[in-house]
Parts: structure tokens; C-alpha cells; sequence
């Protein structure tokens, strides 16, 4: 549990501690604090069903995390058990790398053992950090294929599969308690042990034949016994493709990835400690190591990387908390759902609360009544809301494992995330959810407790002694100056929150000041609609801008101050907004009787109207951002379709070390392939140094899966050689070019002729959000080595591609040259990517199968434009429905509102209704009233969520999304039928509420009298 | 007039009703609680003429408020029979019966009971705008209403802008504004001083001799009494005495 989750939970506690003791000393007051609790059952249920939605949406998030987390937590069990870290010689891997693992020799890492670790973490951390296990090991994926018994006959193939060479008697060493497989026999020189994942793929028991493929040819293995995947049986990397693992000795390994006896390419480490504790240590293991490591070996050096940490914390984010920003808006409006519930029951009660006064209750008696009744509902809540959470996050994960299964087949792993809770999730959402309601009732209780109490009992307006009146004026003009502050500081600092706090709380504190001499609706006219535009346009601000793109809060901040300007104008309007009723109903006049009292309470109750309208424009808001969000991206992807791949169709690539080496007479030779691929073209890429950059200073964003740099190595590159046949066909969009090319085709066409001349992919336009690269742009120069030879060249750069369209199948990396400049890397280790166009009317899931049965031996992976992009918008789609399924959930929020807020009218206004009556409204009329009352708050709110939805998701289309192919799409159909949907919903729950105000009696208006 | 004669369909027209305006005949009305049974009304029987003032008077929970409910139809009766120009009221269906106060009767009550979130002259405005009188036809005649009462220059005040007085006058002005047959007021001077009060009564006379409409009020006032025609004394659900003859001369044919 986080400070932030203790926190919570401690004033949950203290304040239910509080809320009974109080209740215990005090049970004439409990009594009639409960009393109506009990009694009332139908408002108790409405009440608690409103309130607990906070708390449920709340619940859900931190259940969803819970899953997740129990996701990495077993792919951690599964693919690392007691491995906390790795040692590569291999600097900055990229994601999608596909070179082999380098060889290293094995006494260049002697002087990392437990025992050194431990005493450096002693001299960096103060405080000793326990290693109970250093593994030297070799690793590689290689393709693999089952034999048939008997037979040299391939069975079943695999493009990749993890082989995991250790040697038996350090395995039995490793960790506290040794693996369990380390426990079974020494495989020895020809038998494996395979993990159960692999088996089932490859339909491999005990005895079975598996062919397995190194750089220098095959081996033939059989298998000693499947093996459950736990941590050294099931280790793969992360993000990896491979089927499985394969466990063999260290010797059988070096026999097959062609290494010396000295040699090996990763060392793993396990930290003292289970597979959670252990992972908490990394960051001292892996500092101390990385020293252990300094100055060894050549070049870029050692990489000592997290592993399990990583695969603990997914990478530090969340899914989540994605859902958790979102239920943002929808808790407001449930804290305002409370407080307007609250404030009717309090009005409703005056008379009686004001008779207690007279008799005997202090004031501080009756907060203690109204809270004791709202300390209940606040526990109903919290419990039903936790109860009705998990449920939420039960169809969140059911979903997410629907979205995520259009992916399964490409990672042969099971993605499924498994539903799973933790007691303390509950614990948080519980306290969390009992705190917001409970703090929403006892503000209110504070404000309507001071009530006058000749007021209160004769029901009139109050009025507001002096003493008070002085005091609000203070703080009010405290508020002016405190924003204005808050403004100076926030522009002096280019503090971003407190830019647009200050100024949006200086409009407040002015705006409640002037209104004191001028009239209120002009001035709050003028300052709402300078809320709302200072919010929106805050993010022309640039310290604004980067306060959004770091955190959400941010765009929640912006959102309120959106949806708050857009209310409170809309709140002091109404007028203006109903006076196309007026003329409606000078042209019916058989309306005009409902549409006078229907309009007449929302315009004369502005406080309560103003907070219906927010409860559903919060929602909206972020409903409509989502649907916006969504419509503009699918356009952006069916643009981009027709971009993908400079127009090829599809492209294979080999595994790490089988390459492919006659792609082109393969082709011709399967009759398969030669009809359906109609030409092809070859593009490759090695990694070569650039010289002049430090690669500590040019980390990648998202996270550590490259692991950390060893301190002094050069950034290293991609070289991508690219054939003139591609170079006349591309479409790739360059975002900077030279002014001597005309155009963008001019100058790719200008790399195949002058082998000296370079263009760069987009992260070195220096922004540093993809992938961090150095700036540089048309007419600077690149320096690059080669690795092996050290050999220096210079090239120059005549432009710099655009960021890719939204998605993007990447084949080009780094610094792209044409063919010609191959001659200057003659012994640059390149791999190759065929792309292919294909004939027209072919299926490519058929082409892929015989691609991926044409180039088993090569571990050959083929992807397809089509595929990859139908998969992808199967994904968003099922994603977004996802996010607006759960905000659906939200809307509960809106519709209980509504019908609470309804029913209490009903009992508020019996007598008002029974006045109708008598004077001659017959009962449909009074049915209607409520009807139409509900439906023009509904739909006004509904229609400000809309409207600051849109602007805001305008905002988010203007600064976050950049994608040049992105269009603003306003998906006019979705939102109609969700506008129309929630409207319909509202409705349906004031039927009743008024049907039952239809049903009073005219008798009524007499009976309550004085 | 004002839609008091009007008949069913089958009813020849051109002959209108001449009898009295409110016949009761043995009415009985009771509450049920829980514990008790109330008989409100015993056995009630009354007349009242066209243009007259009736007074009902008597001592505190003896019934008047409920007779006044049922021979209004804002409440049920339990046994008897009420006739209003001629036509059984309870036997009406719950729209007719609607539609009859609408068009045909007042209310002033005692708690003025005006709808809060209405401006004067929205409230004086309702019993036309439910009876399909056009939207700019009826805020003129509100507006001449209220200036009948006085409060022309209120108009566009909400009632808890406004003192007792004003307010009752506003509720007044609510009741007479379609020009009803029958007004009910139900102590209309309770919550005002005797100087109000005073003002408020010489209203309701000035119209009932211009207009010819028929008022019956209940009081504990006696200065309305001696204003009355006739009074109705009640106790313990029972009418005791009528006061024979007639305090003033009636309105009618005036
Ligand atoms: N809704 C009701 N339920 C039960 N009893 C009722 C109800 N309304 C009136 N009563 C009872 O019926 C009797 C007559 O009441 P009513 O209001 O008619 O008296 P009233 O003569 O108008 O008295 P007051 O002068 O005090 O207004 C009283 O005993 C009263 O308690
Ligand atoms: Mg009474």
C-alpha cells in the first residue's frame, strides 16, 4: 500500500471512529439521525445508488490494475522465477531488434559473484544488498521444428523458440532454493528439457525429436521431460515473439549457436528474496554490477538490465489508471449528485429542523443529526459501490481479453489477463468512496445547518446577519487576490497548474465581488464565458501545453474549467435559452400552461438547475472526448492504410541467426508464392556507431527494455541500405528537405544515385518521443562507424522524414543511404527485409502459410499490411467500446440523479401541485410538467456536455494527437443516438416521479398549512 | 355565463339553468387514521342561491374546511349527494370535474398558496392559461385583474417579495380572474390584520356586486359574517343553525 492509499485509509478510520463515538454519546440525536434512513426506503435505495458510483468506478480501476498486475506478476513467475537481472554485451537493443546475441568471453565478467555485488551495494547504497545467484548462460532464439517419429520428416515448425544453455551444477546453485528443473538430471549433450508452452505448440512429450537451427546448422535434440514455465524452464525476453523455451547444457548450446568453450552471452542474476521482494533491490544490483562491469570488454560495453522489475511494473504503466482519469469527470458529478440530494432532503426538512432548533438542538445538534444520516448512507455506498466495482472490473477485464485476442496468434503466448482482486483495492476504493460521500454530506450539513431558525420554521427566504455578510466579503476579496497571486507566481515560475488555476480563480473572486453592486447575470455572464475560454484556449500556453502532455491532471483541470464556464453560462441565461419557448408557447396555447411551470423551476431554482446541468455535462464531456477521440483516429487509420509500406503489401523477415539467403529463387521455385508474389525487393540494415553522440544521453522515453548504458559508449544506429527500386516508389512523406530537390520523390531518387548523401527517419526532429535522437535536419552532416572495422564515414543529410501517419509498419531504421553506399561497410553484419507486392484477388493468410512453411528453417515471420491494420482497428474498436461501456456506468450517475432529484420535487411540491389542481390543472397536465421539466434539464446539460466535449476534444485533436493525416471528425451519428439514449434514460426514471405527482390530490394544497 | 350553464350536448341550449347554484343533500364524510375514524361531516345538507354570500362559522375542527373540500370536489364524499347548477359533482369523472373548476370556480385559501417560482401575474395567469386562453389575452386580462386588486404595480414580483396582504390580494386576484361562478375562500382574513382584513373584505363585496358572483366563505370573523347574506353555523360536523334572514341584500339581479 502507497502513503496516498494509507492516508485514505487513516481518515476513513478516524472518521468513523469519530461518526460513532459521537453517535454512542449522543442517542437521542442517532436516533433521529437514522431514523429516516430506515424508514424511507425507496429514497435510502436512490440516495445510496447515486452515491455509490463514485466509489464503484473507483473500485473498478483499482481492480483493473489488480488483474494487470497479477498478468505481469505471472508472466514474471512464468518467464524470469528467480532471475532478476541480465548482463548482455549488447548496448541500447531496440524493441524489434533481430541481430543475435553477442559472445563474449566468459573472464571478462569473472569479477561479477554474489559476493562482490553485495559489497558494492554496500559502498554506493550504505546498506547491503544480498545476491544469492550469478548464472552465466548462453541465449538465443532460432527456429525450431518437431520431427515426426522415426523420420527426418518436420512435423510441426516454430520461427522462434527460446534456447537457454546453463551449465547443471550452477543451476543447482542458483537462488536460494535451486530451480525446481535444475533438480531433474543433467540433460547432457543431445536431450532438452522444453517448457509446457512449447510443447502444446509443437506437440512435443518425452522422447519426441526437436530440430533446432544455429548459425551454422542444425542440430537434432530429444526431449528429456516437458517442463512446467517457472523462471529459468520458461525464461524468455520480454515482447518476444518465441514460442518457448528450450533448457539444454551449456556445452550442447555452445555446439549449436557456434560459440567457444570460454564463451557466453548472458549472465543472470537473482536477488535474495521471492519473485516480488527480490525485484524491489534491482536498482542497487544493477548500479553495483554495472561497476563491477566498467571498462571490461570493447566498445559499447556491458548492459545490465531489470528484467523482472520491468515485467513487474509493465513498464510503469497502467491501464487502469487510464480508466481511473476518465472516472474523473464521472466522480464529480457524483460528489455534486450528493451534495444536491443532500441540500433537497435538508430544505425538504427545515421546518422540522428549524422546530428542533427552537426547542432545544444547538446548531452543532443538528449537523450531528444530518450527519449521522449521511454517515450512513456513506457506508451503504461505499460498501454497495466496492461490491458493484468488482463487478465493473470483471466485464473491464472480460473486454480487455476480447480486444487483446485479436493479437494472440501473432505472440503464441496467452494474454489472457486473469480477473484477480486484492483485498487492499477494496480497502482503498471502500475508504476512498466513504470519505467523498461523507465529506460531500458534512460540508453540505455545515451550510445548511445555519439556518435561521424563524426562517427556517415560517419557510421563508433566510436572511443573512451582518457579522456573516462582512466575513464573506473578506473572502471573497481574499479569493481575488489568492488567484491573482497564484497567477503572477504561476507565469514568473511558467508553472503550468497554476497559469490557468490562478486566473480562472481571480475571475471567481472578481466575478462574486462585482456582482455585490452590479447585477449578477451580466457579470457572470462576462466572467463564465472568460472562465471557458481562458480554459480552453490555456494551452496555447507553453508551459500549459507541457503540464498536459506529462500528466493527465491537467486535462482533467481543463475539462472542469471547460464544463464549468460552459454551465454557468448556460445557468445565467436561461432566459435567453427558454425564449424560444415563449415564442412556442404564444404559438400553442394548449402548452402553454405546462410550459410555464416547466420552465419556471429550473430557471427560478438556479443553484439546484446549475448542478443537474454539471452532473451531466461532466459526463458528456469525457463521453463525447472519447467518441471524438475515436472518429478521428479510425479516419487517420483509414488514411494511412493506403501509406503503409511505401504501397508494398507485405514483407518477411528471418530470424536473428538464419538468415535467408536466395529469397527470390525460393519464390520461383514454390508454385505457391510464384503466382501470388508478383515482384519483391530487398532492404538492409546493420547497426553501425555514431561517434559524435553519447548514447547515456539518448535514452528512449518509454522505459528501460534497452536497459542502461554503460558509461562512455557511442549511440548506436540502424544503416538502412535501400534499393533503387524501393527509392522510385516510396510515398514516405518527408517532413524537411533541401530546397535544390523539388520534391520528396526527387530526393529519395537522389540517394540512389549519390551513395554519399543520407536521409533520417523522424526522431531526429529532436522531440525526443519516440525514440530519443540527436536534432538534425537537411544540410548537417552524420558521421557513422563501423563496428568492426572502425572505418569512419560522413555522409550528409539532405532531408528528414515526417512522423509516421498514427500507425506505421516500420522496416526503415535510423539512417537510411542507398544501395551504393554498401561498399563502405563491406563486413557490416546486415539483415535483410523482403517486401512484396502481391497479385491481385490473393488471400494473404494463404500466402503467409506458405511463406512461414517455405522459410521454417529461417524462422521466417511475414506481416501484412491488411492484417496488421484489420487487427489494429478491431483492437481500438473493441477498446473504445470498452471505455465507453464503463463510462455508461458513469451515466448512472446522471439518471439516478435525475430521478432522484425528481422524486424529491414530487414531495416537495405536493402542495404547489395540489394548488394546481384545484385551480383546475387536470392530471396530465401536472404529469407533464414534471416530464418536460425533467427532459429540458436533461437535455440542456446533455447539450453543454456535447458542446465542451467537443471543444475539448478539438483541444486534445490540436495539441496532442500529431499526425499530420489525422482529420477532426465530429461522429455525428454516435453522438445523436448517445445524447438521445441518455436523454431517453433520464426519462424513463421521472416517469414515475411523475406520475406519482399527477396522483396528488387537490385536497393537499389545503391540508398543509402555515 | 362564464360556462356555469353550460350542458351536455344533448341538453337543449337556450335554456339555462335557474335553480340553485350548490345543492347538498345529506352529505357524510369521514377520515380514516389509523387508530380512529373522524366523521368530519355528519349528514349535511345545503342551498345556496345564485349571488349569494354564504358565512360558514363555527368553532375549530367542527368541519367547515372539509365541507368547503367537498362541495368544492376538491375531496371525496362518503355518502349524499352535491349538486353544482344542477349537475351531481361526484359523479363526474376526475377530468370534467377538473375542468369544471377551471372554468367555473375560485379558490382563495387560507395560506394563499401561491406557486413560489411565479412572478403576480403568472400566478393570476394560471386558471386562463389551463383553460386554452391565449398567452397574450391572458396576461392582459391578469394584469386588469390585478389592477382590480391593486397591484398593478407588483406584477412582476414573486410572492415572497410581497407582504401577507399582497399576497392574499394576488390569490385574489387568482380566483376572480376567469370571472368563476363560485368563489370558495377558505378564512381569506386569517393571516391578515384587522385593517387588511378590512380592505381585503370590501374587495370581495365590490365584486360580487358588480360581477353577481357567488361566494362562500368560511370565517371565525364575525365582522365577515355580518357581511354575509347568510351564515351557516356548524359544530361537531353538523350544521346547527342558519341565520334566517339575510345579513345584506343578495347581488342578484342587481
Ligand atoms: N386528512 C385528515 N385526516 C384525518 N382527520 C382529518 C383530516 N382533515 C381533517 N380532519 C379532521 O376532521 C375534522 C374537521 O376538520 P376541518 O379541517 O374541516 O375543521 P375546521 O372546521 O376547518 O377547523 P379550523 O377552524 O381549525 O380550520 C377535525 O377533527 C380534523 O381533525
Ligand atoms: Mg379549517
Amino acid at each position: 500500500m502507497g502513503p496516498f492509499s494509507i492516508t485514505v485509509l487513516g481518515i476513513a478510520l478516524l472518521v468513523t471512529l469519530i461518526v460513532l463515538f459521537s453517535m454512542l454519546r449522543r442517542p437521542a440525536l442517532r436516533r433521529i439521525g437514522l431514523r429516516s434512513v430506515g424508514r424511507r426506503k425507496w429514497n435510502t435505495l436512490l440516495v445510496v445508488v447515486g452515491s455509490m458510483v463514485g466509489t464503484a468506478l473507483i473500485a473498478g480501476s483499482l481492480v483493473l490494475n489488480d488483474s494487470t498486475g497479477r498478468f505481469q506478476y505471472r508472466q514474471a513467475e512464468k518467464t524470469l522465477g528467480e532471475i532478476d537481472e541480465t548482463v548482455q554485451f549488447a548496448s541500447q537493443r531496440l524493441p524489434n531488434d533481430t541481430r543475435p546475441i553477442p559472445l563474449f568471453d566468459a573472464s571478462t565478467v569473472e569479477g561479477v559473484t554474489p559476493d562482490a555485488i553485495r559489497e558494492r551495494t554496500l559502498l554506493l547504497r550504505e546498506e547491503a544488498v544480498e545476491v544469492d545467484g550469478v548464472l552465466r548462460a548462453l541465449t538465443q532464439e532460432t527456429p525450431a521444428e518437431a520431427l515426426e517419429a522415426g523420420s527426418e520428416n518436420v512435423a510441426l515448425a516454430s520461427p522462434a523458440v527460446t534456447v537457454v544453455g546453463v551449465d547443471w551444477g550452477e543451476l543447482r546453485r542458483f537462488g536460494q532454493e535451486p530451480p525446481a528443473v535444475s533438480l531433474r538430471p543433467d540433460p547432457g549433450e543431445d536431450r532438452v528439457y522444453v517448457s509446457d508452452r512449447l510443447a502444446r505448440a509443437l506437440e512435443l512429450e518425452q522422447g519426441s525429436r526437436l530440430r533446432l537451427r544455429g548459425p551454422r546448422g542444425a542440430h537434432i535434440f530429444t526431449v528429456a521431460e516437458v517442463v512446467p514455465e517457472q523462471g529459468i524452464s520458461g525464461y524468455v525476453s520480454r515482447f518476444s515473439s518465441s514460442e518457448g523455451t528450450v533448457l539444454m547444457d551449456i556445452d550442447a548450446a555452445r555446439t549449436l549457436l557456434g560459440a567457444s568453450p570460454s564463451q557466453l552471452n548472458t549472465l543472470l542474476i537473482s536477488n535474495a528474496g521471492d519473485v516480488v521482494s527480490g525485484a524491489e533491490n534491482s536498482p542497487a544490483v544493477v548500479d553495483a554490477t554495472q561497476q563491477l562491469l566498467e571498462g571490461k570488454g570493447p566498445g559499447g560495453g556491458f548492459q545490465v538490465s531489470q528484467v523482472k522489475k520491468d515485467t513487474l511494473e509493465g513498464g510503469g504503466f497502467q491501464i487502469g489508471d487510464i480508466f481511473l482519469m476518465i472516472s474523473s469527470f464521472a466522480i464529480l458529478a457524483g460528489i455534486l449528485l450528493i451534495i444536491n440530494i443532500y441540500t433537497m432532503l435538508a430544505e425538504e426538512r427545515k421546518g422540522e429542523m428549524g422546530i428542533l432548533r427552537a426547542v432545544a438542538l444547538k446548531r452543532g445538534g443538528l449537523v450531528r443529526v444530518f450527519v449521522y444520516e449521511g454517515y450512513a448512507y456513506s457506508v451503504l455506498a461505499s460498501l454497495l459501490g466496492t461490491l458493484v466495482g468488482v463487478g465493473v472490473a470483471a466485464g473491464l477485464v472480460w473486454g480487455l481479453n476480447r480486444a487483446a485476442a485479436v493479437f494472440a496468434d501473432l505472440f503464441n503466448a496467452d494474454l489472457t489477463i486473469p480477473f484477480y482482486v486484492r483485498p487492499q483495492s477494496l480497502v482503498i476504493a471502500a475508504s476512498a468512496g466513504l470519505l467523498i460521500t461523507f465529506l460531500s454530506v458534512f460540508f453540505t450539513s455545515l451550510r445548511i445547518s445555519r439556518l435561521n431558525i424563524v426562517t427556517a420554521i415560517r419557510d421563508l427566504p433566510e436572511q443573512r446577519p451582518l457579522r456573516r455578510s462582512v466575513l464573506r466579503l473578506a473572502l471573497q476579496a481574499l479569493l481575488l487576490c489568492v488567484g491573482l497571486l497564484l497567477a503572477v507566481a504561476g507565469f514568473t515560475l511558467e508553472n503550468g497548474y497554476l497559469m490557468l488555476i490562478g486566473p480562472v480563480l481571480a475571475l471567481f473572486g472578481l466575478g462574486l465581488l462585482l456582482s455585490r453592486v452590479l447585477p449578477p447575470r451580466p457579470v457572470w455572464t462576462l466572467l463564465s464565458a472568460g472562465v471557458l475560454g481562458y480554459a480552453y484556449f490555456a494551452n496555447e500556453l507553453e508551459p500549459v501545453r507541457r503540464a498536459n502532455e506529462e500528466s493527465p491532471a491537467m486535462f482533467f483541470l481543463e475539462g472542469f474549467f471547460i464544463v464549468l464556464g460552459a454551465v454557468l453560462l448556460v445557468t445565467f441565461n436561461l432566459g435567453v435559452v427558454f425564449a424560444g419557448l415563449r415564442a412556442l408557447m404564444r404559438r400553442m396555447p394548449g402548452l402553454a400552461s405546462i410550459l410555464r411551470i416547466a420552465v419556471a423551476y429550473p430557471s427560478s431554482r438556479r443553484a439546484r438547475t446549475g448542478f443537474t446541468l454539471a452532473m451531466f455535462a461532466l459526463i458528456l464531456y469525457i463521453v463525447t472526448i472519447s467518441s471524438i477521440f475515436n472518429s478521428t483516429q479510425s479516419a487517420a487509420t483509414e488514411r494511412t492504410r493506403n501509406n503503409q509500406l511505401s504501397g508494398y503489401d507485405g514483407f518477411t523477415q528471418s530470424g536473428p541467426v538464419t538468415p535467408i539467403q536466395n529469397f527470390g529463387g525460393r519464390v520461383e521455385d514454390n508454385p505457391v508464392l510464384r503466382d501470388a508474389i508478383e515482384d519483391y525487393t530487398e532492404l538492409r540494415a546493420g547497426q553501425v556507431e555514431l561517434p559524435e553522440y553519447d548514447a547515456a544521453q539518448y535514452q528512449t522515453p518509454f522505459g528501460p527494455p534497452t536497459g542502461t548504458p554503460a558509461p562512455g559508449a557511442k549511440l548506436l544506429e540502424y544503416l538502412t541500405f535501400v534499393p533503387a527500386g524501393y527509392l522510385a516508389s516510396t510515398t514516405d512523406e518527408l517532413g524537411e528537405r533541401l530546397p535544390e530537390h523539388d520534391s520528396d520523390r526527387e530526393a529519395w531518387e537522389a540517394l540512389g544515385r549519390d551513395p554519399s548523401l543520407a536521409i533520417l527517419t523522424f526522431p531526429y526532429n529532436g522531440d525526443r518521443e519516440f525514440l530519443a535522437r540527436p536534432k538534425l535536419g537537411p544540410g548537417d552532416s552524420i558521421v557513422l562507424r563501423d563496428p568492426v572495422t572502425g572505418k569512419k564515414v560522413e555522409k550528409k543529410v539532405i532531408a528528414r522524414m515526417a512522423p509516421p501517419s498514427g500507425f506505421a509498419l516500420g522496416v526503415i531504421n535510423g539512417v537510411i543511404v542507398g544501395e551504393g553506399a554498401r561498399e563502405e561497410f563491406p563486413s557490416l553484419n546486415t539483415q535483410s527485409t523482403f517486401l512484396f507486392h502481391l497479385q491481385g484477388g490473393v488471400d494473404p493468410v494463404a500466402v503467409n502459410r506458405e511463406l512461414k512453411r517455405e522459410f521454417a528453417a529461417n524462422g521466417a515471420q511475414s506481416f501484412f499490411v491488411e492484417d496488421i491494420i484489420g487487427r489494429l482497428e478491431a483492437f481500438t474498436g473493441t477498446f473504445i467500446r470498452i471505455v465507453q461501456a464503463f463510462l455508461a456506468f458513469g451515466l448512472i450517475v446522471g439518471v439516478a440523479g435525475l430521478a432522484v432529484i425528481s422524486a424529491r420535487a414530487v414531495h416537495e411540491r405536493r402542495r404547489e401541485i395540489g394548488t394546481l389542481r384545484a385551480v383546475g390543472f387536470p392530471r396530465q397536465d401536472i404529469r407533464w410538467q414534471f416530464i418536460v421539466e425533467s427532459s429540458l434539464v436533461a437535455l440542456l446539460g446533455i447539450l453543454i456536455g456535447i458542446a465542451s466535449g467537443t471543444l475539448g476534444g478539438y483541444n486534445l485533436f490540436r495539441f496532442a494527437v500529431d499526425n499530420p493525416d489525422a482529420r477532426f471528425v465530429f461522429p455525428w451519428v454516435e453522438m445523436t443516438l448517445i445524447g438521445l439514449g441518455v436523454w431517453v434514460a433520464s426519462l424513463a426514471f421521472t416517469v414515475v416521479p411523475a406520475i406519482r405527482a399527477s396522483q396528488v390530490a387537490p385536497v393537499e394544497a389545503l391540508r398543509y398549512q402555515g | 355565463m362564464f360556462g356555469i350553464g353550460r350542458r351536455k350536448k344533448s341538453e337543449p341550449d337556450g335554456a339555462p339553468y335557474t335553480g340553485p347554484i350548490v345543492e347538498a343533500r345529506s352529505i357524510n364524510k369521514s377520515y380514516r387514521t389509523e387508530e380512529v375514524v373522524v366523521h368530519a361531516l355528519r349528514d349535511v345538507s345545503l342551498t345556496v342561491e345564485r349571488g349569494e354570500i354564504v358565512a360558514i362559522m363555527g368553532p375549530s375542527g367542527c368541519g367547515k374546511t372539509t365541507l368547503l373540500n367537498v362541495l368544492s370536489g376538491l375531496d371525496s364524499i362518503d355518502s349524499g349527494e352535491i349538486l353544482i347548477a344542477g349537475e351531481p359533482l361526484h359523479k363526474m369523472g376526475d377530468g370534467r370535474r377538473t375542468e369544471y373548476r377551471a372554468k367555473s370556480m375560485g379558490f382563495i385559501f387560507q395560506s394563499f398558496n401561491l406557486m413560489p417560482v411565479l412572478s403576480s401575474v403568472e400566478n393570476v395567469e394560471l386558471p386562463l392559461l389551463v383553460s386554452g386562453v391565449p398567452v397574450d389575452r391572458a396576461r392582459k386580462m391578469a394584469l386588469a385583474t390585478l389592477d382590480q386588486v391593486g397591484l398593478a404595480h407588483r406584477a412582476n414580483h414573486r410572492p415572497n417579495q410581497l407582504s401577507g396582504g399582497q399576497q392574499q390580494r394576488v390569490a385574489i386576484a387568482r380566483a376572480l380572474v376567469n370571472s368563476p361562478a363560485i368563489v370558495w375562500a377558505d378564512e381569506p382574513t386569517g393571516n391578515l390584520d384587522s385593517d387588511t382584513s378590512r380592505e381585503v373584505l370590501d374587495l370581495l363585496l365590490g365584486l360580487n356586486r358588480e360581477n353577481g358572483q357567488t361566494f362562500v366563505i368560511v370565517t371565525h370573523d364575525p365582522g365577515v359574517g355580518s357581511l354575509a347574506n347568510r351564515i351557516v353555523n356548524m359544530k361537531d360536523g353538523r350544521i346547527v343553525a342558519y341565520s334566517e334572514e339575510p345579513q345584506r341584500e343578495a347581488a342578484v339581479g342587481a
